[in-house]
């Protein structure tokens, strides 16, 4: 009954999305202010509407209302509760619905944003974000309907999919949604303020905050999302060029360079063709991504299951890619650059340069994920591109990213003088020398790996002096001590050293990458019972395997039993025991490591078979050197984002922004 | 005070510095290791695709089919071929969509040129971009405002308000 309820709010949810894209323009052609509020009212609405559906099917997931389809196929009797609540987002058609609530919640927090300064683009940003929302609404509600109910109810259902049984399932695709759906906002933004030519730098003010957020989520989202592929499918790494991460990934590199290169737009009034261009692309390619893996047109570890939806996206696509290009080329004359670029070797020159090799990284992403289905299409044979062609490819297009990371901050606005580049330049270089000549000594003999380090070093230290620089001259000028003198000149610019702490988050991950591509190593060993073998310095002795009790209810778990000695000393440092969990109703084996090691040599260990009752078993090592250093990189950057981010207006300055903001808006247009 | 200060700073750029050095050397253990000595067979299903578990590699898919590919290679090894020829041998039966690493021929020739020719493209683009906007733009307004100022809702409008006064 409630289900049933949730189901006809999705109903309304769908009509207020098009009542909304009606009213709103309609109210700013007639200049109505009534009826642009009520679209905004109405777009709002969609957050509750959504949200009951959502209630409704928890209801049923929660109460194991199985006469429901969609709580059949996700959850069984003995599916715990936990996890009956995150199988709304567990297989398509409940993921489609949390997707439109967590799309509904920025529209709903666009809606109630303030819009003082913005005011003429917000009928045209209620009607974008309306149509959006409104076509995924419809997608749910046509094709992919939650809520549909069986004749004659089963008496259990399949249970949840074991992969989706980790913590990092929790909010994995909760953030990838938020990502994804939280890039709606800019969009709006810039589609407004082409429609109404307000194109100088309204939009980007208004939404570059938001294009952060959206930013953030889908980067904080892939990172679980590798820390979810580390410990649940058992590959030892942490990234595996899937499609379904892909996608993603190609949107965050295309929004990374929105990111950045609005700021050229908002400091010199320049590329205002290229930020709408990139804004699009944004979209574009978020939306894309969400119909490949939706429809199943690629095949990869997660995607879902074929289905029709396909055609529509496309559809949906055209219409998308033709509405951008219409508006975009009906609204060049009103793009024109405001400054004049001085030099190439300027913060804006090199900008540029890192804008594109950003997107030459997302273009080599994206032809290698559409590749199979191309030459199917053309040659008819489908050809796999697997890891290695992404590695050699887009790997050195990243490390070049790393670079620019490195000389981008010295470049100043305008020109920039070779001599101050270079004196800045010195101490940093001077620390990548010395770093690699340790590492070389230390047996880091690799050319590719140890420029690679030299590089990640040299841009450590870089970033990290744009701190020491900064503080001193803090230090100088007002006396303070070097703490304060940091947390000052962090809380007085943000956005730029919130942006140079994520800076420096990637170069760790970059480091961790670098020594787990180039000195990862990975055996198997089939062992006897009772006896050993050495990897990495350590000695395994296999003790048997043995049953025990499954993590949950519908599997049986086989646990192998190693003892990991130091090889040299002979002494025990700890039992090892990863396992194999079979699940028989869904016909899946789940391989799941056991981890050990230090903090830099991570050991990751699999139980890959038996033989004759464990008499002998096999097992997989992998020696992941460094790994460690991409989470905590992640985590810096997370950090990182949050001090860009984090409102902590500073009281003289807000008080003059609102000023300044209540003259701005008071003349007419 | 100055003084003190100054050299309180130098000291903590030095224990920084010894810091970040003493990290890299914590990273050391982790490559004085030789690679132990490796299963062939595995390492060749490594560079497979598996038939049955969408997206994975040989070596790491558990089904029965994968298995049985996995036999395949041991035996192949075992009649005295090469890493090399059981790769080949999967290729010219299955065709080149079980190789790990697509092939560098005319059937991927698009695969590898594009990324290479997009780069190249982009980077042309650019630097035409550079060129026009250096010619264009209005520099009498590029010197007489400064730069950051457009940041600012208030500014920009005052901006376009001299515009049109002028």
């Amino acid at each position: 009954m409630f289900t049933d309820l949730g189901h006809l709010s999705v109903i309304l949810a769908l009509l207020a999305c098009l009542y909304a894209a009606v009213v709103s323009p309609l109210g700013a052609v007639r200049n109505d202010d009534r009826l642009v509020q009520s679209g905004r009212v109405a777009a709002f609405m969609t957050l509750p509407l959504v949200l009951i559906g959502c209630l409704g099917l928890w209801y049923a997931l929660i109460t194991h209302d199985f006469g429901v389809q969609y709580v059949a196929d996700v959850s069984s009797i003995a599916t715990p509760f936990f996890f009956r609540v995150t199988a709304l987002w567990g297989s398509q058609n409940g993921s489609i619905l949390f997707w439109c609530l967590i799309m509904a919640g920025f529209v709903a927090a666009a809606m109630v944003k303030d819009w003082k300064t913005d005011r003429p683009l917000l009928p045209y940003v209620t009607m974008t974000m309306a149509l959006v929302l409104g076509f995924f609404i419809f997608i749910q509600l046509a094709l992919t309907n939650a809520f549909v109910r069986y004749d004659f109810p089963p008496a259990d259902g399949r249970g949840l999919n074991p992969l989706l049984r980790h913590p990092g399932m929790i909010i994995h695709p909760p953030m990838l949604y938020a990502g994804y759906t939280g890039l709606l906002v800019p969009f709006a933004f810039c589609v407004a303020s082409l429609i109404t030519r307000r194109t100088d730098n309204l939009w980007l003010i208004s939404s570059r905050r938001w294009t952060l957020v959206g930013w953030a989520f889908l980067g904080a989202g892939l990172l679980l999302g590798g820390r979810w592929a580390h410990d649940v499918l058992g590959w030892g790494g942490y990234w595996g060029w899937d499609p379904s991460e892909n996608k993603p990934f190609i949107t965050w590199l295309i929004a990374t360079a929105f990111v950045h290169s609005a700021m050229i737009q908002e400091k010199r009034g320049m590329f205002k063709n290229w930020n709408v261009f990139l804004m699009m692309l944004t979209f574009a390619s978020m939306f894309f991504g969400t119909a490949f893996i939706r429809s199943g047109l690629l095949t990869s570890v997660h995607a879902f299951a074929a289905s029709d939806i396909g055609p529509w996206f496309m559809g949906a696509m055209l219409v998308i890619l033709i509405a951008c290009a219409v508006l975009w080329l009906t609204r060049l004359d009103t793009l024109h650059s405001e400054n004049k670029l001085e030099s190439a070797f300027s913060r804006e020159g090199i900008f540029l340069i890192q804008n594109v090799l950003f997107l030459s990284t997302a273009f080599t992403v994206f032809i290698g994920t559409m590749f199979p289905i191309l030459s199917e299409a053309i040659a008819g044979e489908k050809i796999t591109v697997g890891p290695p062609f992404y590695d050699q490819v887009a790997g050195p297009q990243m490390i070049a990213l790393v670079l620019i990371m490195g000389v981008a901050p010295l470049l100043a606005w305008h020109k920039a003088s070779g001599r101050a580049v270079w004196r800045q330049m010195i101490g940093s270089l001077i620390f990548a020398v010395v770093v690699m000549g340790a590492l070389f000594v230390g047996g880091v003999t690799q050319l590719i790996p140890l420029l690679g380090f030299g590089l990640c070093a040299y841009t450590l230290a870089q970033t990290v002096m744009e701190f020491v620089r900064g503080a001193r001259a803090r230090m100088k000028g007002m006396g303070e001590n070097p703490f304060v003198a940091t947390l000052r000149l962090a809380q007085k610019n943000q956005r730029r050293y919130g942006g140079y702490i994520i800076h420096i988050g990637i170069v760790l991950m970059a480091v961790g990458a670098i020594g787990k591509g180039f000195y990862g190593t990975d055996v198997i060993r089939n062992v006897p019972l009772n006896e050993s073998f050495n990897v990495a310095g350590y000695e395994f002795v296999y003790r048997g395997i043995r049953p025990v009790q499954c993590e949950f209810d519908d599997c049986q778990t086989m646990q192998g039993m190693l003892l990991m000695k130091d090889a040299a000393t002979g002494n025990v440092i700890e039992g090892l025991f990863p396992h194999r969990d079979f699940y028989p109703i869904q016909q899946h084996t789940a391989t799941i490591p056991f981890i050990s090691g230090t903090f830099n040599n991570e050991i990751y260990v699999l139980l890959a078979g038996w033989e004759n009752n464990g008499a002998t078993a096999s097992f997989q090592v992998y020696v992941n050197p460094l790994i460690n250093w991409i989470w905590v990189g992640g985590v810096i950057v997370i950090l990182g984002f949050f001090i860009a981010f984090w409102p902590m207006p500073d009281k003289a300055p807000a008080a003059v922004r609102a000023n300044a903001r209540s003259m701005a808006g008071a003349p007419a247009k | 005070m100055n003084a003190s200060t100054r050299e309180r700073e130098k000291r903590g750029f030095w224990a920084g510095l010894c810091a970040l050095f003493a990290v890299v050397l914590m990273a050391m253990p982790a490559f004085a290791q030789a690679p132990a000595p490796d299963d062939e067979t595995y390492h060749i299903a490594k560079k497979l695709n598996c038939p049955t578990c969408a997206g994975r590699n040989l070596a790491d898919c558990p089904t029965e089919t994968c298995a049985q590919w996995k036999a395949e290679i041991k035996s192949q090894l075992d009649q005295g071929k090469n890493s090399q020829e059981v790769l080949d041998y999967f290729e010219a039966r299955f065709g080149s969509t079980v190789l790990q690493e697509p092939p560098k021929d005319g059937s991927t020739a698009i695969l590898w040129a594009a990324p290479v020719g997009a780069a190249v493209v982009f980077f042309i683009g650019a630097a035409l971009v550079m060129m026009r906007v250096s010619k264009r733009g209005t520099p009498a307004l590029a010197t007489a405002i400064p730069a950051p100022a457009s940041a600012d809702p208030f500014v920009s409008q005052l901006e376009e308000d001299v515009k049109k006064a002028s």
